[in-house]
């Protein structure tokens, strides 16, 4: 069995007197494809938040990489190989499209490395997500698909070992899902483990290698897709009694 | 991405050499005093900037940290006698050091809140100092200038030296960190903080560095003050003046290191008579905030795109401002009563023309020819008025020419889809 990247143990968040994350388990592995699926309100993006650093959880404890990492700041949690794309496209929109790429390249990726080579490596990954004609481009001007490749080239520059994609396809039509969906798929390839959190049932059908969901804050289902989407309490969970 | 800092380092060597040149050929100390104050502004604007442009964190309390500049000052010379270098370092590390723990205390803030924060900061320092004897509470306090100093025949070209080398290495240091990856983290942070920490920003280290080296940058433009002015008391250290300014700088220029364009602005401010000033500053702002938010750099560059009519409108608005500006200070100046009110009201029309011809050239341009032609009616036709008439109807014309573009232009366009 391949060894564990990130282990998530009874970690609980609380908003005042609403408790969002309840004990929640889940243990990913190295190399793997995680679909993390749930309804609204079930706690995915406070999960990410917990774990990339935004959000402290009160309970429970995060292991990245063999080593606790609560307590660490996110930019730090960012170095240490954990990237995330936002759920709504956040990004630098008084830079270029590659500026926006030289950030995570000159702060996440640690080795300090010459501009000219900073550039390379930002144009190399837009190449990678067929965003290389708009390098010199504003990023306040790009479309909604484009955003999202954006978004997620920019989670690459950082180099992580574990990318959290939020709702990555969000609002985008089935040909730009297949678009994204193979990036993800291509970089899983390249040895990142992907935790990737959707609501578009047929991506992460088709995504993901084991499927965890959430409902209220807790674990209610953790297993391969087929068996997940089987199960009652997961249908009760989506569809009520 | 870069450029070479090579031609930037030389420009500033020679304005350098400029400076100190010109203490030896001109001899009108006036030309130095008000010499000194735009060099202030420019170093305060230029501080201001680092937290409020690049970074995104508007700070009201520039006053205070002026002030801190000044009064370590005060202590020191009454202290020890300090010598200029000494007050200059230790007022912008003072300043450095409550920037960085205003920073810590309430970079939390967000937006606003963290400028009501700043302009407390502001009012919180100006009572303790006019509650503070050693310094001379509200009374003020008088500081008698060295009587010679080495090279210089007088101490106000001294000062005027001093300032220079302190805007030098200010906007220097300003460039030096916008080009580098401190000012690329910097500007992440103002585009998207959480993005930004997401992807490897230390965020409040980097906006702890800029909240000190802004600090740091006021200090030391508020360290020489005492002796310019040689009284110093809590209302014209604190004065508002400061953040008005310091603020309307960079916003009229554009936040980049632009900062330096705000610079006219300032010059005319100075010169002008100080009853008015502050209202040109605050008619400009309001006006630059309003219809070009990017400021003249901003401007600039859409210029240089050259859609058609919209060069002519830029113009037109460039040229407004301008007729505003000189009218008030010709015309308001001039007269009392009833005619200063008028000889303030009509360049403001002409002021809000020219913001009006960037979005509605033809009500702008109406506006501001109706100005000259009511200038040249009430002020009549001299020497002094004819400055803000002519450009100001040359700025009207522009108007009209960009409206004519403009719709010829859409005209075209409604053509060809036809």
């Amino acid at each position: 069995m391949a060894e564990v990247l990130l282990q998530i143990k009874d970690v609980t968040k609380r908003f005042g007197g609403f408790i969002a994350l309840d004990a929640v388990n889940i243990e990913v592995f190295a190399g793997e494809r995680l679909g993390l699926i749930g309804p609204n309100g079930s706690g995915k993006s406070t999960l990410v938040n917990c774990v990339s650093g935004t959000l402290r959880n009160e309970g429970g404890s995060i292991l990245f990489d063999g080593a606790d990492i609560r307590g660490l700041p996110a930019h730090q949690r960012t170095r240490r190989g954990i990237a995330r794309s936002f759920q709504i496209p956040k990004p630098f929109t008084s830079m270029t499209v590659l500026e926006n790429l030289a950030i995570p390249l000159e702060y996440a990726a640690r080795e300090w490395a010459h501009p000219s080579q900073v550039i390379d490596d930002a144009m190399a990954i837009l190449s990678q997500v067929g965003l290389e004609q708009k390098a010199n481009e504003r990023s306040n001007g790009l479309t909604q698909i484009e955003l999202r490749k954006l978004e997620l080239a920019r989670a690459m520059a950082a180099k992580p070992k574990l990318l959290i994609a939020d709702e990555a396809m969000a609002g985008l039509s089935s040909t730009e899902v297949d678009d994204i969906l193979a990036l993800l798929l291509m970089l899983n390839e390249h040895g990142i483990t992907i935790i990737m959190i959707e609501h578009i049932m047929r991506a992460v059908m088709r995504f993901s290698q084991r499927i965890v969901v959430l409902d209220a804050g807790r674990k209610i289902a953790d297993g391969a897709p087929e068996d997940v989407v089987r199960d009652p309490a997961v249908e009760k969970a989506y569809l009520g009694e | 991405m870069r450029r070479s800092s090579l031609p930037f380092l030389i420009g500033i060597a020679v304005v350098a050499f400029l400076g100190i040149a010109a203490t030896r050929l001109l001899g009108n100390q006036y030309y130095y005093f008000a010499a000194y104050v735009v060099l202030q502004y420019v170093v305060l604007a230029t501080g201001w900037n680092i937290l409020g442009g690049y970074t995104g964190y508007v700070n009201f309390g520039v006053a205070g940290f002026f002030a801190i500049g000044a009064y370590t000052s005060v202590v020191l010379i009454k202290l020890l006698g300090a010598p200029m270098p000494v007050l200059i370092l230790a007022g912008g590390i003072v300043a450095g050091l409550v920037g960085l723990g205003t920073g810590y205390l309430t970079l939390r803030l967000k937006g606003v809140f963290f400028s009501i924060a700043t302009l407390a900061l502001a009012i919180v320092l100006q009572t303790f100092v006019t509650n503070w004897d050693y310094v001379g509470g509200s009374r003020g306090v008088y500081t008698i200038r060295p009587r010679e100093v080495p090279f210089f025949d007088n101490y106000v070209e001294y000062l005027f030296i001093v300032m220079l080398l302190l805007a030098l290495g200010a906007v220097a240091a300003a460039w030096l960190i916008e080009r580098s990856w401190i000012g690329r983290g910097l500007a992440a942070i103002r585009d998207d903080e959480q993005a930004a920490e997401a992807m490897g920003v230390p965020t409040l280290r980097l906006k702890l560095f800029a909240t000190t080296v802004s600090g740091f940058m006021m200090g030391i433009a508020g360290a020489p003050y005492p002796y310019y002015v040689t009284y110093l008391d809590p209302a014209s250290g604190f004065s508002l003046a400061y953040a008005v300014n310091s603020v309307a700088m960079p916003l009229i220029g554009g936040t980049t290191s632009a900062v330096l364009l705000g610079t006219l602005q300032q010059v005319a401010t100075v010169t002008i008579s100080s009853a008015l000033n502050l209202l040109i500053v605050g008619v400009n702002l309001v006006m630059f905030v309003t219809v070009a938010p990017e400021g003249i750099l901003g401007l600039a560059r859409e210029f240089a795109e050259g859609r058609p009519g919209r060069r002519a409108a830029i113009a037109a608005m460039i040229l407004g401002i301008l007729a505003g500006d000189t009218g008030i200070a010709i015309t308001g100046a001039a007269g009392a009563g009833l005619l200063q009110l008028l000889g303030i009201a009509i360049p403001l029309l002409t002021i809000v023309g020219g913001g009006l011809a960037l979005v509605r050239p033809g009500i702008g341009g109406l506006m501001m020819l109706a100005s000259a032609a009511a200038t040249a009616a009430v002020f009549g036709l001299d020497v002094l008025t004819a400055i803000p008439i002519a450009i100001g109807a040359i700025g009207g014309a522009l108007a009209y020419l960009a409206r004519y573009r403009i719709t010829a232009s859409a005209g075209y366009e409604a053509l060809r889809r036809a």
